[in-house]
C-alpha cells in the first residue's frame, strides 16, 4: 500500500473541513435570525389582529400611542411609527423604518347587505375593505389582500363609506389565497412585514411576512 | 520475519520522521486552535443566542395571553402582574431565574399598562388604579436580558476583547379580556 | 505478513477531523438543531395559537341557533385561514371544536400540527407536534335598548341607526338574547315588545301580557312595524329628553322578563343590562299633575302640581280630601313637566300634556305614554302608544303644533316624585356640567347660594337670593327653570340609583306606576310584600347600566351620566352598586365604536 504523505495533516483535515463548518456557522447566522424575523413577524401580527379585532376600546392605530406599542412589539425589525402627537396618520410614511404593518377590516357583500345584487352594488358578492391603516414604512411591502386606493380612505380615521366600498373596484379585497371565510360579520385582518436575513449562498430571504385574521 | 537493512533504515527514518511529524503536528495544531476553535464556538454562540430570543418571544407571548384571560382565583394571592411573570419565567425553559417561590420577579421583566384614548391614542396607566380593567392592554416585555458569550471578540490585537453580554429584548401584547372576577393588579411591575 | 507499524493511524488522522467529529455529536448538531428546529416550532405553534384563538372568537361571535356543526365549521374556517398549507412543510393541522350550549356558550378550538424536524433528524428525531387551545365564553343576556331621539339628535339619527344595528345588535343572537327597546323624547315609550295593554304595569304574575324583552326581537313581532331593525330605523328626533322616565321603563320591563323566565324555568342567570344612548342633559320628568295625600315625609299635604286657579279641570281644590271635584279620573291626569326652550336661552318652565285616557275606547285604553307628535314609527300607530286630545280645561296654546302646553304660572309645584317614584330632589345634583367633544367644558348650570325646594316653584323674592347664572354667559335665567332643570337632573339619578340597587324587590319602591282606573290615587310608599318576592327563587337582580354619551351636538352632560351609570370615574362612585360603564362618543364614528365596545362585554376570549 502506497504511504501518503502526511506532513501538515492537521493543516490539511483543517481545509477539508473548512467549508463544512464555514457553511454550518453561515447557515445557523442566515437560517436562525432569518426565523427570529419571522418568528417575531408572526407575533406582531398576531398582537396587532387581536388589538384590532377589539377596536371597540378605542385602539386606533392611526394615533401615535398606539403605534409606539406596535414598534415595541416588533422589536428590532425596525418597525417606526408614523403619526406624531394628535395627529393621525393612515397612510404611513414612505422610506421611515424597515417595517411596515397592514390593519384592514373586510366584509363581505352578499345578498343581507346588498339586497338588490349588482344594481345597487358594484362588488355584489366580494370581499370588501371597510377599514385600512398603514403603520410604517409601506415601500417595504404592500398588503397581499389589496390596495384600496387613497382616495377614498379617509385620512383620519381610515374608514371607507358605505357608498365607496359598495362601488369602488380598489376597495375589493383579495381573499383568495386564503382558506374561504364565514361571511357573516367583519374580519379584522393585520398584516406584517419585515427585513429578513440574506447570506449570499447560504439563506436568502429578503422579507419575512405573516398575516393574522380575526 | 527477518527485517532488512533496508528495513531497518526505513523504521529508524520513519521514526525520525514520526518524531518530527508530531513536532510537526503540534505546530500545526497550535495553527489551527484558534480559528477552529473560533468557529465551533461562534456556532455555538450564535445558536445558543437564537435559542434564547426565541424561547423568551414565545414565553412572553404565551404569558400575556395567559395574563388577559386569567381570572382572580386562577391568579392567586399575587395579583396579575406576579402571575403573568410567573407564567413567563415558567414558560422560558430556564431562561429567567426566579420559577418558583416568592422571587419570581425577575427584573428583566416588566409589565405596563396602557388605556387606549381616542386622542393620542394610549396612556400609561401602569402606575394609576384601574390599570387591570378590563380594555386596558397589558404588555409585558423582557429587557436587556444579558446573555453570556462563550467566545470573547477579538476585533483587533491591540484591543481588549469584547466581553460585554448580548442583550435580547422581546415584547407582547394584547388587551384585558372582560370578566366580573379580573384579578387584582399586583405589586409594581 | 506485514508488520503493523502502530505508528501509521496517528501520523495519518490530524486533531481536527477528531476534535470536529466530537464536537458535532455532543454539542455542535444539539445546538444548531435547538436554534433551528426549536424557532421553526415556535413560528408554528404561534401560527397555530393564533389560529385557534381566532376560531374560537370568530364562531363566537358568529353563534347563530343553527346546530352545532355549523359552529365547528365556522372554526375550522377561521383556524384554516389563519394556518396556510404546508407551512414549514407541517401536515394541515387538525382541528376539534367544541361547543356547549347553555346560559353561557362556550366555543372552544384546538389544534395540533406536525412539524418535520431539519437538524435534529440526524439524531433520529423526524417530527414534533405542536398544538394550541383556544376557548371563548358568551353570556346570555337580557338587554333594554334605551334610546333618546330628543331634537338634539336631528340630522345624525342615521349615523345612530347604523351605529346601533350594525354594532350592537348584530353582536346580539336572536332565540338567545332577550332584547327590548325603548324610545324617548319628552315621555317615553317601550316599543319593542310592542304592547296593546297597559305595559307599565309590573304584575310579576301576570303572564297574560307581554312581558318583557324576548328573543324574538329579529322576526317580526308586528306585521306593520317589523323587526328591531325597522323599528330602531324609523326614529325620527325632536324633543325634550326625559331620561328618567325611560330608564324607569326599562327597569319596568327587564323585571318583567326576569319574572317570566324565572317561573317558567326555576332560575333566572341571565346578565341584565340597560344600554342608554343619549346626547344631553335631562330636562324633563313625567309626573302625576294631580298628586294627592302626603308626600313621604308626610309634611307636606296638599301637593297638587297645578294650581287651584287654573282651568285645568282635575285639579284638586283646596287640601286634598280623597275624592276629586272634577270630572274623569284621578290617573287621567299624568302630565309631564320640562324645561322648554333649551337651557341657555331665557324663558320659563313649560307643562306639557300627556295623553288622556278618557277618549279612549275599549282596544285602545292603555296609558299613553308618548307624544304623537313624531308619529312612530307611523302615524297609523300613534293610537297605539300616544293621544293628543288634551283634557278638558288643559289645553294650553298649542305650540308646537300636537303639544299642548301650559305655561308655568299654571304650576303650583314640582312633586317629590316623579310618576315612577324616583325622587325629584335628594341627589344633590345640582350643576349640569356640558362637556363637548374635545372634552372641554362648555357651559355649566348652577345657582350660587340657592336652597333648592322642590315644593316650590313659584318664585317671590324672598325665596330668591341670587340669580341664577349659566356659565356661558347666556344667563341669567329664571329660576323656575333651573328648579325644572334640577328636578329633571335628580329624578334621572334618583332612578338610576333604585335600578342598579333593585329598589322594587325590597319594595322600598314609591310604587307610582298606575294601578288602574278606580285604584289608588298619587304617592305613597309601597306597604305591602315585596313585589317579586311573590315569585319563588327570586333574587335580588343584578343590573348594569351602561351609557353611551353622544357629545356631537353641542355636549353632554357627562358627569351625571358617569354618574347614572356608576362608572368608576363617577363622582359618587358606590363600589356596593353594580359597576357600568360610561363610553363617550364624540363623532359620528365614535357611536359605532361605543356601541361594539357595549358588544364586546358580552363576547370574549375565556381560555
Amino acid at each position: 500500500m502506497t504511504r501518503k504523505n502526511s506532513r501538515g495533516n492537521s493543516a490539511l483535515e483543517f481545509a477539508l473541513l473548512l467549508p463544512f463548518m464555514t457553511t454550518l456557522l453561515l447557515g445557523t447566522i442566515g437560517a436562525g435570525f432569518g426565523l427570529l424575523h419571522n418568528l417575531e413577524v408572526i407575533q406582531l401580527a398576531r398582537d396587532t389582529a387581536r388589538l384590532y379585532a377589539k377596536q371597540a376600546q378605542n385602539i386606533n392605530f392611526a394615533l401615535q400611542g398606539t403605534q409606539d406599542i406596535l414598534v415595541t412589539l416588533a422589536g428590532d425589525l425596525g418597525l417606526q411609527q408614523t403619526a406624531s402627537g394628535t395627529t393621525p396618520n393612515v397612510f404611513g410614511t414612505a422610506g421611515t423604518g424597515t417595517a411596515v404593518v397592514y390593519v384592514s377590516e373586510v366584509l363581505y357583500l352578499g345578498q343581507n347587505l346588498c339586497p338588490n345584487g349588482t344594481a345597487s352594488c358594484a362588488n355584489y358578492e366580494h370581499w370588501v375593505f371597510a377599514q385600512r391603516i398603514v403603520i410604517g414604512n409601506p415601500s417595504v411591502d404592500s398588503s397581499h389582500f389589496g390596495s384600496p386606493s387613497a382616495s377614498i380612505i379617509n385620512s383620519t380615521t381610515g374608514t371607507i363609506t358605505t357608498a365607496n366600498y359598495e362601488n369602488n373596484a380598489t376597495a375589493i379585497a383579495n381573499m383568495t389565497g386564503v382558506a374561504a371565510l364565514p361571511t357573516g360579520a367583519y374580519l379584522y385582518v393585520a398584516e406584517a412585514t419585515g427585513p429578513g436575513v440574506s447570506v449570499p449562498g447560504f439563506w436568502n430571504s429578503p422579507k419575512v411576512y405573516s398575516y393574522a385574521i380575526f | 520475519m527477518t527485517t532488512t537493512k533496508l528495513e531497518a533504515v526505513r523504521k529508524t527514518r520513519r521514526a525520525l520522521r514520526a518524531h518530527r511529524r508530531k513536532g510537526q503536528e503540534v505546530i500545526e495544531f497550535t495553527l489551527i486552535m484558534l480559528p477552529l476553535f473560533g468557529i465551533t464556538f461562534l456556532t455555538l454562540d450564535i445558536a445558543w443566542a437564537i435559542f434564547s430570543k426565541a424561547t423568551l418571544q414565545w414565553a412572553v407571548r404565551d404569558a400575556v395571553r395567559y395574563g388577559v384571560t386569567v381570572t382572580a382565583a386562577q391568579a392567586g394571592a399575587g395579583g396579575l402582574t406576579t402571575a403573568v411573570k410567573l407564567k413567563a419565567a415558567q414558560l422560558s425553559l430556564g431562561l429567567l431565574s426566579g420559577t418558583s417561590g416568592a422571587d419570581n420577579t425577575d427584573s428583566h421583566l416588566q409589565v405596563h399598562f396602557y388605556e387606549p384614548n381616542a386622542t393620542t391614542g394610549v396612556t400609561d396607566v401602569t402606575a394609576d388604579a384601574g390599570a387591570n380593567d378590563p380594555g386596558n392592554i397589558l404588555q409585558l416585555s423582557v429587557n436587556n436580558y444579558q446573555m453570556f458569550k462563550l467566545l470573547p471578540l477579538f476585533y483587533s490585537w491591540n484591543q481588549a476583547p469584547d466581553t460585554g453580554k448580548i442583550t435580547i429584548s422581546v415584547a407582547s401584547a394584547d388587551i384585558i379580556e372582560y370578566s366580573n372576577d379580573v384579578p387584582a393588579e399586583g405589586p409594581a411591575p | 505478513m506485514r508488520p503493523s507499524n502502530p505508528r501509521s493511524g496517528s501520523g495519518q488522522r490530524g486533531i481536527a477531523v477528531v476534535w470536529m467529529t466530537l464536537m458535532l455529536c455532543t454539542f455542535l448538531l444539539p445546538m444548531v438543531g435547538l436554534a433551528i428546529d426549536l424557532t421553526v416550532l415556535y413560528s408554528v405553534q404561534s401560527k397555530l395559537s393564533a389560529a385557534v384563538d381566532g376560531g374560537a372568537l370568530g364562531a363566537g361571535r358568529l353563534l347563530t341557533t343553527a346546530s352545532s356543526s355549523s359552529i365547528t365549521t365556522i372554526a375550522t374556517q377561521f383556524v384554516n385561514a389563519n394556518f396556510p398549507t404546508g407551512y414549514w412543510g407541517s401536515q394541515a393541522p387538525v382541528v376539534t371544536a367544541t361547543y356547549t350550549n347553555g346560559l353561557t356558550q362556550t366555543v372552544q378550538v384546538s389544534a395540533t400540527a406536525v412539524v418535520p424536524l431539519l437538524f435534529m433528524r440526524i439524531l433520529g428525531f423526524n417530527s414534533a407536534t405542536v398544538g394550541s387551545t383556544g376557548t371563548a365564553t358568551r353570556r346570555a343576556s337580557r338587554i333594554e335598548l334605551v334610546i333618546d331621539r330628543s331634537g338634539s339628535m336631528t340630522g345624525v339619527e342615521s349615523d345612530l341607526q347604523s351605529a346601533a344595528i350594525n354594532n350592537l345588535l348584530n353582536a346580539l343572537n336572536p332565540g338567545y338574547d332577550e332584547v327590548g327597546l325603548v324610545i324617548f323624547d319628552f315621555s317615553a315609550a317601550v316599543v319593542y315588545p310592542q304592547y296593546t295593554v297597559r305595559p307599565y304595569n309590573f304584575s310579576p304574575t301576570d303572564s297574560s301580557t307581554p312581558a318583557g324583552p324576548d328573543v324574538n326581537f329579529m322576526t317580526s313581532n308586528n306585521p306593520a312595524t317589523g323587526t328591531m331593525v325597522n323599528l330602531i330605523n324609523s326614529i325620527q328626533a325632536g324633543g325634550n329628553t326625559g331620561t328618567a322616565e325611560a330608564l324607569s321603563l326599562a327597569y319596568i320591563e327587564l323585571q318583567k322578563a326576569h319574572v317570566k323566565d324565572l317561573l317558567a324555568n326555576g332560575t333566572d342567570i341571565r346578565t341584565n343590562a340597560i344600554v342608554l344612548f343619549t346626547d344631553g342633559g335631562a330636562n324633563q320628568i313625567a309626573v302625576n299633575l294631580n298628586q294627592g295625600g302626603a308626600d313621604p315625609t308626610g309634611t307636606v299635604t296638599n301637593l297638587s302640581v297645578i294650581k287651584s286657579s287654573s282651568s285645568c279641570s282635575f285639579q284638586s281644590t283646596g287640601t286634598f280630601t280623597g275624592t276629586f271635584t272634577g270630572t274623569g279620573t284621578a290617573d287621567q291626569m299624568r302630565g309631564s313637566i320640562g324645561s322648554w326652550p333649551p337651557v341657555g336661552q331665557t324663558g320659563n318652565g313649560d307643562l306639557f300634556q300627556l295623553a288622556s285616557l278618557d277618549t279612549f275606547t275599549s282596544t285602545g285604553s292603555y296609558w299613553g305614554a308618548y307624544f304623537a307628535t313624531h308619529p312612530y314609527p307611523n302615524s297609523s300607530d300613534d293610537q297605539q302608544i300616544g293621544q293628543t286630545t288634551p283634557l278638558t280645561g288643559c289645553a294650553g296654546t298649542p305650540t308646537p303644533s300636537n303639544v299642548n302646553m301650559l305655561s308655568s304660572t299654571q304650576i303650583s309645584r314640582i312633586p317629590p316624585q316623579d310618576l315612577y317614584g324616583n325622587s325629584t330632589n335628594g341627589g344633590g345634583y345640582w350643576t349640569s356640567s356640558f362637556i363637548d367633544q374635545t372634552g372641554t367644558q362648555q357651559f355649566t348650570v348652577y345657582a350660587t347660594g340657592y336652597n333648592y325646594d322642590p315644593t316650590q316653584v313659584v318664585t317671590t323674592a324672598s325665596k330668591v337670593p341670587g340669580s341664577v347664572n349659566i356659565g356661558n354667559g347666556n344667563g341669567p335665567v329664571s329660576t323656575q327653570e333651573y328648579e325644572l332643570q334640577i328636578a329633571a337632573w335628580n329624578a334621572l339619578d334618583n332612578a338610576a340609583m333604585n335600578i342598579r340597587g333593585d329598589a322594587y324587590y325590597t319594595g322600598t319602591y314609591y310604587q307610582g306606576v298606575d294601578t288602574g282606573p278606580s285604584g289608588s290615587i298619587g304617592y305613597v310608599p309601597y306597604t305591602g310584600t315585596a313585589l317579586r318576592t311573590g315569585a319563588a327563587g327570586d333574587a335580588p337582580m343584578k343590573i348594569e347600566i351602561l351609557v353611551i354619551g353622544y357629545t356631537g351636538n353641542g355636549g353632554v352632560d357627562d358627569t351625571l351620566l358617569r354618574r347614572v351609570a356608576n362608572d368608576p370615574s363617577s363622582n359618587v362612585f358606590d363600589t356596593n352598586q353594580q359597576e357600568g360603564i360610561y363610553v363617550p362618543a364624540n363623532n359620528t364614528s365614535e357611536m359605532a365604536t361605543a356601541f361594539a365596545a357595549v358588544a364586546s362585554e358580552l363576547l370574549r376570549l375565556a381560555q
